[in-house]
């Protein structure tokens, strides 16, 4: 029916030729400029799977300032130059970087400021003063502890630092206070980086590194603004003198080396498959006009790239990327045809058109399944690959073979025939060798394992990762946290949600440490109960008391009469500010990091160690607490790969499923479906024995390379299991081989690919096609010959 | 014309102050700098030290002064020992980045990294310096002025983007007759404060007591 059908059509637009050839030139030039138009999203979002608590650990890091900042550790090279010298080239090279790349640099804290700060901070403090707190405090208002304290004051005093200790004994002789910063500075070392100051810049232990942290408006995923960006920092360090060097630290320096990276390898690969093409071309094809079987594939995608943004919008860039390589295994149909018109014009052609369209069937079979994918990007894929197809093969049998019609060159072409007379292709050793070798794989294929490392995705550079490594060393900070993060409108709302998610988290993780800011930051409402019930306490209960027993201890060591004017001076004096600004300054330097405002509102972020049992705790707090959730990388990572593993395997039987359903439908034949199965069963084992026997671990990116691979091999059992049995004679042979040398040369050239999603896909590439099409040429005629008609 | 004249001189005097100010700067700048690099050579040669001290310290916090009395140990290039005995034993040993620290009262000892404290590291850090001469370091942060050449009295006053600028008015120093090692030392606080040491019975080069580096006097 498919070769009647192809004649039907083929002689209606071979009347039209004119017509034909004019209508898709006329969509070909209307695609392409049409092109520009297309939407495009760069988002990665679009190839993720569809869960709701990843999309808004995503949206927060998207919306968080954790990504807009650049880490810059300056450090000597020599041992001629010291610290005071490297704090000279931070202060010029802070001047030198200007907005609007650099919008802020955090530099440290200034020494001389800090004491102020300090003393600001402890006239705020009654405003974070729990009940419990309070009560603790009236406990401690008694004559011992009092002494206690002053001796303690004394002898503070007769120490070298007595300067900077004196301004405490008078602001805060009891130590009621002082704890509350000793909170601030938890906070501020929660995170682990190990820093000292010095005039105003964060200094490493070993006195031979700054740290400068930017603040840029450019976004991670802007690789234009990045490179920008870089460039800019690049051309500020050139400048330095020679005995500095600079690391930097950013995200943004991961997505330029990736995309570096991703195009160093497509040049490759591509002069690879140039070369194929010419070498096709002088060999095998010996005819120019053959370059039409591969600028075919081309103008598909082309074509399809328009027709799928017209019918969804925007279009993701990695699925266009992928979908324009996978639209060119439609070359193999082309080589098919183009050797049949060789082998036999037209004839030949509508011989091969109906293995050709079993195979597009069972193909598009492949790509159809991930229509079933809860995964958008994929879904797009499956539409972008299944028209590029349709289209291809429109071309291929519709319009290429009317090109060559009136000109048929009738070039002779090489012929390959394994003989099966040779003892080495005697079908018996050939099928034995076969369920040998595959046997041993099935075996290795059992150890196969597949990783939960998305960090498989990142193949930026070495100098990179060297980089953070020596930062790690020098700063600290290589300890991972996840964050759990309270959502609200406003500020005190957030605020208000804060401290709640405080009390439950310290109730639940025990001894575990976990830094929350609503013990120095707690809401407005908190703050003005606190201060009423401290100034009520100390105005009723306390203030009296204190200062009697200060003077009657205070005699003992000799303290003045004023002594500790100061607290009682300030005792009542702290207000809760309506404006920020007014707040202690020293807030302002944890604010940033446990505060987030952006456009959709606020965030206050808790840190806790990322480990599993505290994750768990976490998570059970957040399913009872409503706009709350966590950000655990380690969470994450499991999360994205267990979802991407389970729609893999989902989209791997459903692709299995219909490869099988197809198979037989189209070739309505039990045994030659069998037959035809043997290359897709040989190459999923070889790989996932291959891997096992490298010491790879599967991945997401090699399991889909793993269904493109079974699209292809059902090709090749469709072409050769129709050529057994049709005896087509159209060079078959040679077209399967053809069509699997192109795919083995392509995918092995991505062996030299530096980045590892482009190397897995080159490997599992390079074995499944070379094992499928080895079991194609030799096993299924071999089987046929044994099973099928062993009277040949 | 005449006019001229009268705006010609103003330039003129004004030019020239400005070069008899800007060369008596540099005259002033070039002696001090002589100065402090012949009393840093002078010191570099202390490889040792030990000497006694009385601490007097003008607080408000207290009704009299404070009368401290002890002995300091200097060995190059980073150990420290701050001993007191009077009025309560209290000992101070700096080895690197670490202080220890003992009283007799609590007789416990409590060890500070100093990376983690930085108003002590502070502290350490200018003590070694005022008592090894080291003030060329200095003239980042300080005025410094030679107030008396024999002996010499040097005074320090901070600058105001420097670390002490709110807290110490200025800091004299006051050399023995030989000019070989420090008489005296006066910090002037900010707030009216102030502390004196006076350095007695000072020993340069000299083998160390062993036990000036226990921290604990019994040990």
């Amino acid at each position: 029916m498919i070769d009647r059908l192809f004649s039907k059509i083929y002689l209606a637009l071979r009347k039209r030729q004119r017509l034909t050839i004019l209508f898709v030139a006329f969509i070909f030039i209307f695609s392409f400029f049409r092109l520009f138009a297309v939407p495009f999203n760069n988002n990665v979002e679009l190839m993720l799977p569809d869960d709701a608590e990843f999309t808004r650990s995503l949206k927060f890091l998207r919306e968080s300032n954790f990504s807009d900042k650049v880490v810059l550790s300056l450090s000597l090279k020599d041992a001629d130059h010291s610290v005071s010298d490297l704090l000279k080239v931070a202060d010029q090279f802070k001047k030198n970087l200007k907005p609007p790349l650099v919008e802020k640099i955090e530099s440290g804290i200034l020494e001389k400021e800090i004491l102020d700060d300090i003393n600001q901070f402890l006239v705020y403090v009654p405003q974070i003063v729990a009940k419990g707190d309070l009560s603790a405090i009236e406990s401690r208002v008694t004559p011992e502890h009092v002494n206690e304290k002053l001796k303690q004051g004394y002898k503070n005093m007769l120490s070298m630092n007595s300067m900077f200790l004196k301004s405490f004994i008078e602001n805060d002789p009891l130590g009621v206070k002082i704890q509350y910063f000793q909170k601030m500075k938890e906070l501020g070392e929660s995170i682990g980086y190990k820093a000292k100051f010095k005039d105003g810049h964060f200094i490493s232990l070993d006195d031979r590194h700054i740290m400068l942290i930017l603040t840029t408006p450019i976004l991670i995923t802007d690789s234009a603004g990045a490179r920008k960006l870089i460039n800019y920092i690049h051309a500020q360090i050139d400048m330095l003198p020679e005995y500095i060097n600079v690391d930097i630290i950013s995200g943004h320096l991961h997505t330029l080396s990736n995309e570096d990276i991703i195009k160093k390898d497509i040049a490759k690969t591509v002069f690879a498959a140039s070369l194929m093409l010419l070498v096709l071309l002088v060999i095998v094809f010996r005819s120019a006009r053959a370059l039409l079987v591969f600028i075919i594939p081309a103008v598909a995608i082309l074509i399809s790239m328009n027709l799928t943004s017209m019918m969804i919008g925007a279009l993701s860039s990695f699925i266009v990327g992928l979908a324009a390589v996978i639209a060119g295994i439609t070359v193999d149909y082309g080589i098919h045809i183009y050797l049949a018109m060789h082998a036999g014009g037209l004839r030949k052609v509508n011989k091969i058109s109906r293995p050709v369209m079993v195979g597009v069937f069972t193909t598009m079979g492949v790509f159809a399944s991930f229509f079933f994918s809860s995964i958008y990007g994929y879904q797009q894929f499956a539409l972008l690959t299944n028209l590029s197809i349709v289209i291809s093969i429109f071309f291929y049998l519709f319009i290429l073979p009317g090109l060559f019609y009136k000109k048929n060159e009738n070039i002779p072409l090489i012929k390959i025939n394994f003989r099966k007379e040779n003892p080495i292709f005697h079908d018996s050793v050939i099928v034995f060798l076969w369920l040998i070798v595959l046997g041993c794989f099935m075996f290795f294929s059992q150890h196969s394992t597949f990783s939960n490392d998305v960090r498989v995705y990142d193949g930026s550079s070495e100098e990179i990762f060297k980089a953070e490594d020596r930062f790690h060393q020098t700063w600290g900070g290589g300890d991972e946290f996840a964050m759990m993060v309270a959502q609200a409108d406003t500020l005190q709302d957030v605020l208000k949600l804060n401290e709640e998610l405080n009390t439950r988290l310290k109730r639940s993780f025990e001894n575990a440490k976990v830094a929350n800011i609503a013990e120095v930051y707690p809401s407005k409402k908190t703050r003005e109960k606190n201060l009423l019930r401290w100034n009520s306490l100390w105005k009723n209960k306390l203030e009296g008391k204190t200062k009697k027993l200060l003077k009657e201890q205070g005699m003992k060591f000799g303290y003045s009469k004023n002594a500790f004017k100061p607290f009682f001076d300030e005792l009542y004096n702290s207000s809760v500010a309506d404006d920020e600004t007014k707040e202690p300054k020293l807030l302002d330097k944890v604010k940033n990091r446990f505060l987030q405002k952006t456009k959709n509102g606020f965030y206050a972020i808790s840190y806790f160690s990322d480990k599993e049992a505290l994750i768990d705790k976490a998570q059970k707090i957040s399913k009872k607490m409503a706009g709350t959730f966590i950000i655990s990388r380690k969470n994450m990572t499991k999360s994205i790969s267990e979802s991407v593993y389970q729609e893999v395997k989902k989209l791997s039987w459903i692709a299995g499923s219909l490869i099988v359903i197809l198979t037989i439908l189209l070739l309505k034949n039990i045994r030659l479906t069998l037959l035809a199965l043997i290359p897709v069963v040989t190459s999923v084992f070889m790989i996932l024995g291959g891997f096992s026997l490298l010491g790879y671990a599967l991945n997401a990116p090699s399991m889909v390379a793993i269904l493109v691979v079974v699209g292809l091999c059902i090709d090749y059992g469709v072409f050769m299991v129709y050529d057994c049995k049709f005896k087509l004679e159209a060079g078959t042979l040679l077209a399967v081989t053809l069509s699997a040398m192109t795919t083995i040369v392509g995918g092995s050239v991505l062996l030299l690919a530096t980045h590892p999603v482009l190397f897995y896909v080159g490997v599992t590439m390079a074995i499944g096609i070379f094992s499928g099409y080895l079991v194609a040429a030799f096993v299924i005629p071999a089987c046929y010959r044994l099973w099928i008609s062993p009277r040949g | 014309m005449k006019k001229d004249r009268i705006i010609f001189l103003i330039v003129f005097l004004f030019l020239a102050a400005f070069r008899v100010a800007s060369g008596y700067c540099q005259k002033t700048d070039v002696d001090l700098i002589k100065n402090l690099k012949l009393i840093e050579s002078k010191m570099s040669n202390i490889n040792t030290l030990t000497t006694k001290f009385v601490q007097i310290k003008d607080l408000s916090l207290f009704k009299q002064k404070l009368e401290i009395k002890g002995s300091l140990y200097l060995k190059k290039p980073s150990s420290f020992a701050w001993h007191i005995d009077v009025p309560l034993k209290q000992r101070i040993i700096l080895e690197k980045n670490i202080v220890k620290q003992w009283d007799e009262d609590t007789n416990q000892v409590q060890k500070i990294n100093l990376d983690k404290n930085p108003s002590f590291s502070i502290m350490t850090d200018q003590m070694k310096r005022w008592v090894s001469g080291s003030y060329l370091s200095l003239v980042d942060e300080y005025e410094i002025e030679i107030v008396q050449s024999s002996p010499i009295r040097l005074k320090f006053t901070p600058l105001e983007n420097s670390m002490a600028f709110k807290m110490i008015k200025s800091i004299v120093i006051l050399f023995q007759e030989d000019e070989t090692y420090i008489e005296s030392i006066v910090i002037s606080e900010t707030n009216g404060d102030s502390t004196k040491f006076q350095f007695l019975e000072t020993s340069l080069n000299v083998a160390l007591d062993p036990q000036a580096w226990k921290i604990k006097p019994s040990d």
